[in-house]
């Protein structure tokens, strides 16, 4: 009866011709609702059609308005939609009635205790005494040995509920008289924590090959505030605990093993996307990153660690206002993916893009920019999400959800640009068990979703039952990153070498004095970026190589006259490796300019007594070398004998002026 | 790169979750204290202008850390070109005392500083405004032993403060100015060779190295 209205009063709210627009139209909107949050009565309609849609089973008009403007409007319906959008009601769709828990078979000791506790336990008003023994009493009865990791949840338990300040804050600029505050008192959040704590501590004993991180913590607290029933003002903890178990283990999985560089590959995806999706902010992270500095402009890592806090939390975090990071949750769950996290960081990034180049003085329209002259740490905060988010409005929110799911629908992830070298290899290649990869993934139907779910649903179940439990998986996960991070380091290594190499010639040229310093400091400065155990060695073979290389060209110059500051044996060793690199220009010179020495030559090195010959040989040309060098090249010879080389002895003939300093180099590298 | 106009001071506080960094950075830099900092996560800094004696004016970057261990590895993307390090532990925590050499051994490893052998670290232990029951017992004697035996027998200045009640914060960010002062100056001198190890790898050294004799 009332549908016209409610459909016409939707379709704007959920705009569904927005996902065709192109995001340069973004704000050019015809429909000023478009771009606002929803006013009072339009509010009470979708809450009445999500109502409607959750009673009738119909998931498809939940995942469709829980992308749309505010979400899923309250927490009475989150508390039921989350639940289907994460595919925990596997029997959403074929059955007709909703089950009330879905609990007791996950685990037993987690059930009994649940029925001594009993489902939804009372917040407690009057004041309770809480202190760090608290949780004692409530970890009795999840009969499960501790987890490593207990310690640090109870830090962090002492520092939850900040966002309960937020409430307040939000209600009192909104005006809006049903505030947080005057349900949740001192004595409320107290009450909270101690659930709270219990919550994550259930999570852990339950499945002990998850590592805690800081920020789990926040996760768990938005499951808690929206399992909070404002007119009863109780919890339902079997909930909260359902929904955080199915949303760590699906999404948050990569988060937890023991390893953070598969975090730290979700965080590259931010500037993965930037590359395809906006070029000048692609350009200011590459070139203030730490990395490409540290790689003299040649390498760009992708590493973007700004987004850490915001990804890990899903924003709760970061985000001042509760509201705010709800909506962004209700987005994020109608994908059933964490994916759109890093789009809608993506997205934010683009839609204060203008803020960000105004702050650091950079002209957008300049085709040329000097990104030198920028101070890498303003760039920092400016990306960062604390500045990023300071003051964003529920219609900047907005506006970002619109952006991200425009990015989303556009560019899927494994379709942009330089995906060969980046995605692919990061996910594809190396962490195919990744959340991304698996329980992650983007979903556009009800369908989708359950199958997912299904697939995988043996990640949940006790470890006896199945061959493959969360365990086994955690630790594919961390052989898989521990691969990459080999792999990574290889490569990075190798661009090192390539640029010693650069900077060794490159200070040859130089005076001796400047020379040797700004050599070893390129040098060392470029080992900066590899493990210790590298930069040793780098450090090593940078001052082998220097001695053994460097002081040539002026024994050159010297020649003959004594060279008292050195030790003996270094002149020794430059006089050896001067005469094989003139011998062999010898050869070369030989080999390709005389057909008839070409014979004459490659028989004398086939031949057994190759060394008296070459040796005769170079002493009839010697005409041209002092005795003293005639000396130092039988030495060589000897000792070229002695170890063999001499077999190989093509390569001798290769050994011109030009190649003796990468061969020498290259046995000490 | 070089010759920046004002005289930024890079220093970065390290130490076990829950000692106070955060709080004592809030302390100094915008003298406020509240129970609900939340945990941090990642990094990130909040600068303050003072005047060190002499006159000088220095703008102190002051970057806050996470605690968490899983989070240390990502330190170097923060502690680059850092002029002074603090290291804080909790009086009421032995283990956060214990744990400071690591913290030590950990920056210098990633932060590739110029001269580790005396970069400037100092020591803040916090919270000396709780019960002396809950404090760590005999407490002098245990910090002597961390700082003669694991830091190295190196004279680190150590402070003792209370965010909360603003004991001596202001005082220990003094000493931090004044020693990151000192590291900048070094890394000043010397024909900008140190600048040059910090600012990493620039092989055109040719118009560099003859620049800035100033």
């Amino acid at each position: 009866m009332f549908s016209i209205d409610t459909s016409n009063a939707l379709s704007h709210s959920s705009h569904p011709d927005w996902v065709s627009m192109d995001i340069d139209k973004l704000g050019k909107s015809f429909y000023n609702s478009d771009e606002q949050p929803l006013s009072e009565p339009i509010r009470n309609l979708k809450a009445k059609t999500l109502e409607e849609a959750y009673s009738r089973n119909d998931i498809e008009t939940l995942i469709e308005y829980s992308k749309s403007t505010d979400g899923l409007i309250n927490n009475e319906l989150r508390s039921k939609i989350w639940p289907v959008l994460l595919g925990i009601h596997s029997d959403f769709s074929e059955n007709n009635t909703v089950p009330p828990s879905v609990s007791s078979s996950l685990s037993s000791s987690m059930t009994k205790s649940v029925d001594s506790t009993g489902l939804t336990s009372k917040l407690k008003l009057q004041s309770d005494k809480v202190s760090a023994s608290f949780l004692l009493d409530d970890l009795d009865v999840v009969d499960l040995p501790p987890h490593k990791d207990e310690e640090q949840v109870k830090l962090d338990i002492q520092r939850s509920f900040t966002i309960l300040s937020h409430i307040q804050s939000y209600h009192q600029l909104e005006g809006n008289n049903e505030s947080y505050t005057a349900i949740f008192s001192k004595s409320d959040v107290d009450e909270l924590k101690k659930k709270l704590s219990t919550l994550i501590i259930r999570i852990l004993r339950k499945y002990p090959s998850l590592h805690y991180y800081q920020g789990f913590h926040d996760i768990a607290s938005i499951v808690l505030i929206v399992c909070h029933d404002r007119d009863l003002n109780t919890i339902d903890e079997e909930l909260a605990f359902n929904i955080l178990e199915y949303f760590t283990i699906y999404h948050l999985r990569d988060f937890m093993i023991a390893d953070i560089s598969l975090s730290v590959n979700h965080l590259s995806l931010i500037p993965y996307i930037l590359e395809t999706v906006d070029h000048d902010l692609f350009e200011l992270i590459k070139q203030t990153s730490n990395g490409f500095f540290l790689f003299n402009g040649t390498h760009f890592d992708y590493k973007f660690y700004q987004g850490l806090s915001s990804i890990l939390t899903v924003f709760s975090h970061d985000l001042g206002s509760l509201q705010q990071i709800l909506i962004i949750w209700d987005f994020m769950f109608s994908y059933n993916s964490v994916l759109t996290n890093i789009y809608v960081y993506v997205s934010a990034l683009v839609y204060f893009k203008e803020d960000i180049f105004q702050y650091l003085n950079i002209p957008l329209d300049d085709e040329y920019c000097d990104y030198h002259e920028i101070d890498r740490d303003l760039v920092h905060t400016q990306i960062s999400p604390t500045n990023l988010f300071k003051s964003t409005t529920d219609t900047d929110l907005l506006k970002i959800l619109n952006i991200a799911r425009s990015l989303i629908k556009k560019y899927p992830i494994d379709t942009l640009e330089n995906s060969n070298e980046t995605y692919s290899v990061w996910f594809e290649k190396f962490n195919p068990h990744s959340v991304l990869m698996t329980t992650s993934t983007v979903c556009w139907s009800g369908k989708e979703i359950r199958d997912k779910v299904s697939e995988y649903k043996y990640l949940l179940s006790d470890k006896e039952t199945s061959s493959l439990d969360l365990a086994g998986w955690i630790q594919i996960q961390d052989e898989e990153i521990c691969k990459q991070t080999i792999y990574t380091n290889e490569i990075e290594q190798e661009i090192l070498r390539e640029q010693e190499i650069l900077a060794s010639s490159a200070s040859e040229y130089q005076s001796n004095d400047s020379g040797s310093i700004s050599l070893s400091s390129s040098l060392s400065s470029l080992s900066s970026t590899s493990s210790a155990v590298n930069a040793k060695l780098i450090s090593t073979s940078s001052i082998l190589f220097k001695k053994l290389l460097f002081k040539p060209d002026d024994s050159k110059v010297e020649e003959g006259k004594p060279n008292g500051h050195l030790p003996l044996y270094l002149r020794n060793v430059y006089k050896i490796s001067f005469t094989i690199g003139f011998i062999g220009f010898i050869l070369h010179f030989l080999l390709s300019k005389n057909n008839r020495f070409h014979d004459a030559v490659s028989k004398m090195l086939t031949s057994s007594n190759a060394v008296v010959s070459i040796k005769h040989e170079v002493s009839t040309l010697g005409n041209l070398l002092s005795t003293e060098i005639s000396n130092a090249v039988s030495g060589t010879f000897r000792y070229l004998a002695e170890s063999d080389v001499v077999t190989h002895s093509v390569s001798i003939g290769q050994v011109g002026l030009g190649n003796l300093r990468n061969n020498v180099y290259g046995f000490n590298g | 790169m070089s010759g920046r106009k004002k005289t930024l001071l890079k220093v970065i506080i390290l130490g076990d979750s829950g000692v106070g960094k955060t709080s004592l950075m809030q302390q100094f830099v915008n003298s406020k204290f509240s129970h609900q900092y939340k945990a941090t996560i990642g990094a990130d800094f909040l600068t303050k202008e003072i005047t060190v004696d002499g006159g000088k004016q220095v703008t102190l970057q002051i970057w806050d850390t996470a605690g968490q261990e899983r989070f240390q590895s990502l330190g170097v993307a923060f502690y680059r070109g850092a002029d002074c390090c603090v290291l804080c532990y909790d009086v009421t925590n032995e283990k956060s005392l214990n744990n400071l050499a690591s913290w030590k051994d950990e920056f210098l490893i990633q932060s590739n500083v110029a001269n580790p052998a005396d970069f400037p670290f100092i020591i803040i232990g916090n919270k000396i405004d709780v019960d002396e029951s809950k404090k760590i017992a005999s407490l002098q004697k245990k910090l002597n032993n961390v700082t003669s035996n694991q830091l190295g027998g190196l004279n680190y200045p150590v402070f003792e403060t209370s965010a909360r009640d603003a004991i001596n914060v202001e005082p220990a960010f003094e000493v931090v100015a004044k020693m990151a002062l000192q590291q900048e100056e070094l890394n000043e001198a010397g024909n900008d060779v140190s600048d040059d190890y910090n600012d990493a790898i620039n092989i055109h050294l040719e118009s560099e190295s003859s620049s800035c004799m100033c």
